[in-house]
């Protein structure tokens, strides 16, 4: 092996070198993080909705985000924005991370949401942090939408309180050509929108919009939930297009960790087809198949 | 074709002049690969050791990151010493196969690869417990070796080359080998069959993988079958450590100071965590779960790669290592109706 093309095979695997540019606070425990790279990665720059990143914490490792917003629906070059919930040890370490806090970005990896299509009428259903995967997918829906395609929004959280991207809510809500539908399991007092889990009102959104496809991304339970409601509701299989989360290390497929019967959902996924998870009992976990 | 054994051992000196040449060796009775230098006659008849190779290829902690005091990262570099691993059989080199088709893109495995050379050995017959004919891996070995022995009854050695540096290596050691003539091709031929003849008949082996890749894959066996396994499995990573084609692997970060590494260490699709989320959910919660995602990958054909063999080799680590009695043998025989 030529050392010089060797050494450069190595070095193309390293992180990309980011800072902490800001951070926001969602919810509870849930914070948004805006990282910058300098100069801008020209392929985290064309990343696609539903792509993920393996983020790098020197000393915790890396765990595997959804890109939550991309300049190729409105944010800046040069940053990642990734939305996360404090649930593990690197996130624990994340959320102790100041502003100008050194990390590690490598990708985008997977396949994400597809990006044609903007003329169809869509439905995107999100359950809690799932909304964030989601958003740069109907924010690029909405900016390259011929006018007049109906575009439905259905948001499913626990609580009023642990709604996330309350400004996009907010944007969506303020907009007359996109129907948001917001519920939450435990209505606190005041709470003015829907209540119970989002598979109860999917009829209702595809019919409003006449939706012809669907984004789904989620906890496991309410995607096979909401996965056969849109299926019930007319949607074919392969018109409903589903984020998957697995635990992994590389993400490129070669670790194992993160495998759904023959496929893994770092390099075939992490968005799949409703028709594709259909043939793959594990899509959602041992004994959860998923329902025709 | 070498008119005697005597040219081999010539080869593995020649080999030892820039290489670790490692080969089975008997050590307190039991096979173990061993860095010989070359030196001594060829221990023809050691069987296969239990631990594999892979580690060479793959080793259990493989540094592929290094960060300093300032944060600024850089990749470690992997200098792996040049070694020829002398003596594999046929079931070890299709392992090797299937690790280059999965590791195929990865520079650490690639280095490592490309500093090793492979000899291989046919199996003249069956070894205890390894079924590799009802797995098309052996006995006789196929691609990548640079180089493949088959020992003939009457002290002749047919030697094959499989790479430039196979050839390479003939020369280096000024062995001339002469054509396989016709009678050689069908001693050879013999050969083949009697070694294949001397496997037992484990008609249970045929059901078992045929259940198995039975469509819509892996659904032919209930649920209910794999639950009934689990609790045999008692996450020792026994099977997984000696697999030769097993290749998951985790990451841990190791801070030395202001600094540290980051290192690849083998893992095990058997243990409780390896697909836990952070978040609690479990796609694999049940022992049963697990041990029937570990023998799919294995024994189904949608994980054939582009030789269009198993990911099980049918060398029969996992039966000799499980303390329980659910190494492939044991799996197959309950899939198959045996027991």
């Amino acid at each position: 092996m030529n050392p010089v093309a060797a050494c450069a095979e190595f070095a193309a695997t390293l992180p990309h070198a980011a800072r902490i540019a800001s951070i926001h606070d969602e919810a509870e425990d849930t914070r948004t993080f805006v990282l910058r790279l300098a100069p801008p990665v020209p392929a985290l720059d064309a990343a696609c909705p539903g792509q993920f990143v393996m983020l790098s914490l020197l000393g915790y490792g890396e765990a595997a985000f959804t890109l939550a917003h991309l300049p190729r629906a409105g944010a800046a070059s040069g940053t990642v924005t990734l939305t996360v919930r404090r649930v593990g040890a690197l996130t624990r370490a994340l959320f102790a991370c100041e502003v100008g806090r050194p990390a590690g970005v490598r990708g985008p990896f997977g396949r994400g949401f597809p990006v044609d299509g903007a003329d169809r009428p869509t439905i995107y259903v999100a359950g809690g942090c799932g909304l964030a995967p989601l958003r740069s997918a109907i924010d690029g829906q909405l900016r390259m939408r011929p006018a007049g395609t109906p575009v439905a929004v259905l948001y499913g959280a626990r609580t009023p309180q642990s709604r996330i991207l309350r400004a996009s809510l907010a944007d969506w809500r303020a907009r007359p050509d996109v129907a948001l539908f917001e519920t939450v399991e435990d209505a606190a007092p005041g709470w003015r929108g829907r209540t119970g889990v989002v598979t109860g009102h999917v009829a209702e959104a595809v019919a409003t919009v006449r939706a012809e496809r669907a984004a789904l991304c989620g906890p496991p339970g309410m995607l096979r939930e909401a996965a056969a409601a849109l299926g019930a509701a007319g949607l074919p299989p392969d018109a409903i297009h589903v984020a998957l989360e697995r635990y992994m290390k590389c993400g490129t497929g070669l670790c194992g960790h993160c495998y759904v019967n023959d496929r893994y959902v770092c390099r075939d996924g992490p968005v799949f087809s409703y028709a594709e998870l259909l043939a793959r009992p594990d899509a959602f976990g041992a004994g959860e198949a998923p329902r025709a | 074709m070498l008119e005697s054994r005597a040219p081999v051992d010539r080869i593995r000196r020649v080999l030892a002049l820039d290489r670790r040449v490692i080969e089975p060796r008997p050590v307190d009775g039991a096979p173990a690969w061993v860095a010989t230098g070359g030196e001594g006659a060829f221990a023809w008849s050691t069987p296969a050791p239990l631990a594999g190779v892979k580690g060479w290829l793959v080793p259990l902690r493989e540094a592929v990151l290094a960060w300093d005091d300032r944060g600024t990262m850089r990749p470690v570099v992997p200098h792996p010493e040049r070694i020829a691993l002398v003596g594999l059989r046929a079931c070890d080199l299709a392992a090797i196969a299937h690790l280059d088709a999965h590791f195929g893109a990865d520079p650490w495995y690639r280095a490592r690869r490309a500093a090793a050379f492979l000899v291989g050995l046919d199996c003249p017959q069956a070894c205890a417990g390894g079924f590799c004919l009802e797995v098309d891996a052996g006995p006789f070995a196929r691609a990548p070796f640079d180089l493949n022995l088959t020992a003939l009854p009457d002290g002749r050695v047919v030697v094959a080359w499989g790479t430039a540096a196979g050839v390479a290596a003939l020369h280096g050691a000024g062995v001339a080998t002469a054509p396989v003539d016709h009678a050689t091709a069908l001693l050879l031929a013999e050969l083949a069959a009697r070694a294949a003849a001397s496997f037992p008949v484990r008609s249970y082996v045929t059901r078992g993988l045929a259940r198995m890749n039975a469509a819509p894959a892996g659904r032919a066996i209930a649920d209910e079958e794999w639950q009934a396994l689990g609790p045999r499995c008692l996450a020792c990573t026994g099977c997984t450590s000696l697999c030769p084609t097993c290749t998951c692997f985790t990451v841990v970060d190791q801070p030395v100071g202001a600094g540290g590494t980051r290192a690849r260490v083998w893992d095990s699709c058997l243990l409780e965590g390896f697909q836990r989320e952070a978040s609690g959910h479990h796609p694999a919660p049940h022992p049963g779960d697990r041990v029937r995602r570990f023998w799919y990958h294995k024994l189904s054909r949608d994980f054939a790669g582009p030789t269009g063999r198993l990911g099980c080799v049918g060398c029969g680590r996992c039966d000799v290592a499980c303390p329980g009695t659910i190494g492939a043998l044991g799996v197959l025989a309950a899939l198959g109706g045996e027991r």
